[in-house]
């Protein structure tokens, strides 16, 4: 039953393949960069940051995982680590199934492991701590034909670096431990005793050594405890698979020993063996990356990701090809439609099931867990940036900073903000924290000279528009509330602020509040159009059809005789089908689908129940 | 004789030569010359610690030179000619901390003074006028609690209380969140600087409540009933048999332009809660339905409770009535035998100050009163414009002290004998707080402040980190921070407060005042219902 170089050639090949295929899959239809957006991870090359994470077990696993996580900011870089860690638990399983080398056992941890990490939560110092675990025993096998004390000693020297360095997956260490013990070596009294010390010691690391919870002193860096694995228990399978089949190769190989005549059963299960595992596997691993991939959190982030680069059109696209809309998309979409000088024409041509609360990706106050929302925070404070509001930006980068930690993007945002805000010492304390974090350091050097030498603004595509839209004079905040008053006051102060009114004129619109529409058009007149966008003509006409002492004039000058006519032809089909509502709906939709009137008919109704 | 190796900066040994009198330091680098050119200026170092007064025990005062160079020389001397000497490729000065302490110890009382000298990329040196600071005779308690967040808006990231030892650079966490619930924490207090009465608040999660240590016991007080709220900004009795607390509906709000934050009370009283019987008392003058009372400060005869007061105030997010709040400083007589009261003094009006006092902090012998000045308000960390106000409760008089900025100041605390106090001030960056320590000689006068020493001098630039709630207290606090953990986790050392009958019968009447059909039960809702 050992392997011989045939099946230890086949097996490496498999795994290697099998790490090729992860790799396409991870970069192509996970995108590592939205793991990196999803948490943002911190690593900084300084002493302090080192230190912390001395401070607690497992702390060493997320080190590491923060300094590969920051190069997932290139999805094929990132790709290329997960292979690559995939290849390693490949590895270091192998040697655990030796026994059995032609069952491609080694593989399946690998499948699992891809299920988690299709989870955009997914801590990939899980996936470390993994992989030191497996490593751990693999040293401790090797070293297991020494006496006995000898092998007690080396599991705890082991099992304390291990629980340092990887938390609980020191248990899974200790578990494997036991097995071999009682199976292979029939020790059982020495099982008995790492398991004594497998319960004892996160206890007692959490009662002398480290502050940490007790929950986190046992299941620190294992990945029990992460929200939104599909199915929900692929941890444990993962956790289990190794003791259970472990154990299970361990009583075959013993029940093939102790057989006089072994010949036919080892026939029976060389033959059958690896096509039922390998059948097993891919049923595993297509199923499992099937099931696994959650198409919102992807479309949700890929949209945040795009806005963040101001790749709108990709945007835009992402998010009329997706069938899943949340206020994420919608707040991207709505920046995408801005920046693409669409917002007053295509709006519509999205589902905006959020109304306004869509733009400025505002929860529903009755929902407040959901402010807590890990990507609510640097999402509001690119937004707020981009509109000009400036402290409201800066309230949401700190809050973004106090729930996800330093992360780079909010520290740019951050040192920007302090810079147009002329807090020139603060947005020095932003770029030192830069500069020890490697892949920020250039950005940061970059605008510390620019900012030393004043010209922080000069030719800054992104920084001076900012500046212009920037409120002058002090008012309350009010955007945990109602978020479009404070674009009210911005608007008041900033007449020249096309974000600011594009977006009060959409979230009047969206709002259904036509009178408000109508009075900001009409005072500010619109010159940034050739002619008054599509979505305007048509809230204004709806305007002066519900109000019929609204001014006549703005229709004379800015709607033009086409949207009468489909105005008309929207009415006509209102009329013509009065009697049949489904009948109604379907064709005012074949035309109307993305028009203003359409909305407000039945989108907004719907949404507000009042149909 | 002493001999030591040190590595400084990583780039230069230096080998220092100690011997009864004299410290004389050398590294490899070559030393500047005796007819360097003389600026006629004095160096700009960071931190700021020239003309500074040193308490005798103080960590040494690692600074960076920004200056211009390639070699620094820093000579650090007394009037006795003993000297520590450190040349240097790097401008980050790291002092040897054991002569960093012989020269302390030698110079109680004395001048101390810092010469720089740089050579500059031509190789021409400089040498800077002399900084000249002092050695105080007396040190300063060796421990300084508090509390480190991130800068804190609506969430509590990873937050802890922490002990550093002032003479040194150690730090240690006393209670981190992520033991817990990822709770808030805060209002870490002590009786007279003493570690044995400590009190804490932890919030928003499981064992929420207020942990108060006693000498050896230690329990968990719910202080929330059916009329108050959970209790905060804690003062104790220097008998220890009672706690002053406010209880205080605070509402935070953000600015537009400036500084972002804000914070005012909405509504807040003032209770005492009798660690004995674990009962909540009040009296009509510290709940009264018209003023918002808050931050309690006892004298040090416990006779007097100091508090903070300012009419009852209603909310407008609209406009700018929240710049209209000003807290006068008032007192109230107390008898502890009989737990009675007296009638409200006023110490401080706003009259006098033209601004709102906040955080009230008497000295030990109780001649001096220290509190922080805002133009409105109490949170006066927000603020730009806050600062320490020293009150000299013999002749009434009060005046700014000199340690001021124009960022906030805040918080001020007393060492226990009174000669030094610290505070928190947002000067560096305007954005995080961090702390300071004066002194205060007998005519009451403060000295220069001095940032809270660090091992690596550039520490702070790249700190995210805000200090609040500074404390100092002369011995390290014994209790393990598990221990203070299993406690408020733990139902079995809960103790509930039960409301004294004349308070309940003092809200209820208020209660029974308001308009029919209100049906608020707790005393923040009664207020703000007004």
């Amino acid at each position: 039953m050992y392997p011989s170089r045939r099946s230890t050639r086949f097996s490496l090949i498999a795994a290697l393949l099998l790490c090729c295929g992860a790799f396409f899959y991870f970069f192509l239809r996970i995108n590592p960069s939205l793991h990196y957006l999803m948490q943002e991870p911190t690593f900084r090359v300084d002493g302090r940051f080192l230190l912390q994470h001395l401070s607690y077990p497992g702390g060493i696993a997320d080190y590491a995982a923060a300094f590969l996580m920051q190069f997932f900011q290139y999805p094929v870089i990132g790709a290329l680590l997960i292979a690559l860690v995939f290849c390693a638990v490949a590895l270091v399983s192998r040697r655990m199934f030796r026994p059995v080398p032609w069952y491609q056992l080694h593989l399946f941890p690998v499948a699992f492991c891809a299920v988690l990490q299709s989870n955009y939560y997914h801590p990939l110092s899980a996936t470390i701590g993994l992989l030191s675990a497996l490593l751990a025993f693999n040293i401790y096998q090797a070293l297991c034909n020494t006496r006995k004390a000898v092998r007690a000693g080396i599991f705890l020297i082991i099992g304390l670096v291990l629980y340092f360095c990887a938390g609980g997956n020191f248990l899974l260490f200790a578990l494997l431990c036991m097995v071999s013990e009682t199976l292979c070596s029939r020790q059982n009294v020495l099982a008995l005793f790492y398991g004594i010390v497998a319960a004892a010691l996160p206890w007692c690391a959490q009662r002398f050594f480290f502050l940490v919870s007790m929950h986190d002193a046992y299941l620190y860096a294992l990945s029990l405890g992460v929200a939104g694995y599909v199915p929900f228990f692929t941890p444990y399978v993962l956790y289990g698979f190794f003791p259970v089949v472990y154990c299970s190769i361990l009583l075959i190989h013993h029940s093939i020993k102790a057989e006089k005549s072994c010949g036919k059963f080892r026939a029976r299960l060389a033959v059958a063996g690896p096509a039922v595992t390998a059948a097993a596997l891919i049923i595993v691993l297509v199923l499992g990356l099937i099931v696994s991939f959650n198409r919102t959190n992807n479309a949700t982030l890929l949209a945040c990701r795009l806005s963040r680069l101001g790749k709108w059109e990709k945007l835009l696209s992402v998010v009329r090809n997706t069938s899943t809309y949340n206020l994420y998309t919608a707040c991207a979409a709505g920046q995408a439609f801005y920046y693409t000088r669409t917002l007053p024409v295509d709006l519509f041509t999205i589902p905006q099931f959020y109304g306004a609360n869509g733009l400025f990706l505002f929860f529903d106050p009755q929902a407040r867990e959901k402010t807590y929302d890990p990507l609510m925070a640097p999402c509001r404070c690119d937004l707020y940036f981009r509109l000009g509001l400036v402290n409201n930006a800066e309230q949401w980068g700190y809050e973004a900073i106090g729930v996800r930690g330093e992360s780079g993007w909010t520290l740019r945002c951050l040192a920007q903000i302090h810079a147009l805000k002329g807090e020139l010492v603060a947005a020095r304390t932003c770029l030192s924290v830069l500069e020890s974090m490697p892949l920020e350091r250039a950005w940061a050097e970059d605008f510390r000279t620019r900012l030393d030498s004043g010209s922080f603004l000069k030719n800054d595509a992104t920084l001076l528009p900012v500046r212009a839209a920037m409120p002058t004079r002090d008012f309350i905040a009010q955007n945990l509330e109602l978020p479009m008053l404070d674009v009210e006051r911005l608007l008041e102060q900033n007449p020249d602020n096309d974000m600011a009114y594009e977006y009060l004129m959409a979230s009047y619109m969206l709002s259904g509040n036509l009178r408000k529409m109508a009075t900001l058009f009409t005072s500010r007149g619109f010159s940034a159009y050739t002619e008054t966008p599509r979505l305007y003509q048509e809230a204004l006409l709806l305007h002066k059809a519900i109000y019929p002492d609204a001014d006549t004039l703005v229709l004379k000058n800015h709607v033009n005789p086409a949207t009468v006519s489909d105005f008309c032809d929207f009415n006509a089909i209102m009329e013509n089908y009065r009697t049949d509502p489904g009948m109604k709906v379907q064709k005012l939709a074949e035309r109307f689908w993305n028009s203003y009137w359409y909305y407000y008919l039945f989108s907004l109704q719907e949404r507000q129940g009042k149909r | 004789m002493n001999l030591k190796v040190l590595m400084q900066g990583g780039r230069s040994a230096i080998l220092s030569v100690s011997s009864a009198g004299l410290l004389f330091t050398y590294c490899g680098l070559p030393l500047p010359p005796n007819d360097a050119t003389a600026t006629g200026t004095a160096p700009i170092i960071d931190p700021d610690y020239s003309g500074v007064v040193l308490p005798g025990n103080i960590a040494p005062l690692n600074f960076s030179i920004r200056e211009r160079g390639r070699r620094f020389f820093t000579d650090i001397r007394d009037s006795g000619g003993t000297h520590i000497r450190i040349a240097s490729a790097s401008p980050h000065l790291r002092i040897p901390p054991g002569q960093w302490r012989m020269l302390l110890d030698r110079n109680r009382g004395k001048p101390l003074y810092i010469d720089i000298t740089v050579q500059d990329d031509h190789g021409a040196w400089k040498r800077y006028a002399t900084i000249r600071d002092s050695v105080a005779q007396e040190g300063i308690d060796r421990y300084c609690v508090y509390r480190l967040t991130p800068p804190l808006y609506t969430v509590a990231g990873d937050m802890g209380i922490y002990e550093r030892d002032l003479s040194t650079f150690r730090e240690r966490p006393i209670w981190l969140n992520r033991m817990s619930d990822k709770n808030c924490m805060n209002c870490h207090t002590f009786k007279n600087n003493d570690p044995d009465y400590m009190i804490a608040h932890m919030r928003d999660g499981q064992g929420s409540g207020t942990f108060i240590k006693q000498k050896g016991i230690v329990y968990k007080v719910n202080t929330a009933t059916d009329l108050t709220k959970p209790a905060g900004f804690p003062a104790w009795h220097p008998d220890g048999a009672v706690i002053a607390f406010s209880i205080n509906k605070v509402r935070q709000f953000f600015h537009e332009t400036g500084s972002t934050r804000e914070g005012i009370d909405l509504v807040s009283d003032i209770i005492l809660y009798n660690t004995a019987t674990g009962v909540i008392s009040s009296s009509p003058a510290l709940s009264s339905p018209d003023y918002m009372e808050t931050q309690p400060e006892w004298s040090p005869d416990g006779q007097y409770l100091y508090f903070c007061r300012a009419p009852q105030f209603y909310f407008d997010s609209t406009a700018d009535s929240h710049e209209r709040i000003f807290y006068d400083l008032v007192r109230i007589r107390y008898t502890a035998e009989t737990s009675s009261w007296g009638g409200i003094e006023p110490v401080l009006t706003h009259e006098q100050t033209q601004g709102s006092v906040a955080f009230p902090r008497i000295s030990p012998d109780g001649r001096f009163l220290l509190f922080s000045l805002a133009r409105y308000g109490t949170f006066t960390i927000f603020r730009p414009g806050g600062d320490i106000c020293l009150l000299d409760l013999r002749s009434g008089v009060f005046r700014r002290l000199d340690v001021n900025s124009d960022e906030p100041e805040s918080y001020p605390v007393w060492s226990s004998e009174g000669r030094w106090f610290v505070f928190s001030s947002k000067r560096i960056n305007g954005i995080t707080a961090r702390i300071y320590l004066s002194r205060l000689d007998t005519a009451g006068n403060a000295s220069k402040p001095i940032l809270l020493p660090q091992k690596d001098p550039r520490y702070y630039d790249s700190f995210l980190m805000t200090y609040n709630v500074p404390a100092i207290i002369t011995r390290p606090m014994t209790i393990a921070p598990q221990r203070m953990v299993r406690v408020m986790l733990d139902n079995k050392h809960r103790r509930n407060a039960v409301i004294d009958p004349a308070l309940r019968a003092l809200k209820t009447n208020q209660h029974a005042r308001l308009p029919s059909g209100t049906t608020a039960t707790d005393l923040s809702a009664i207020k703000t219902s007004h």
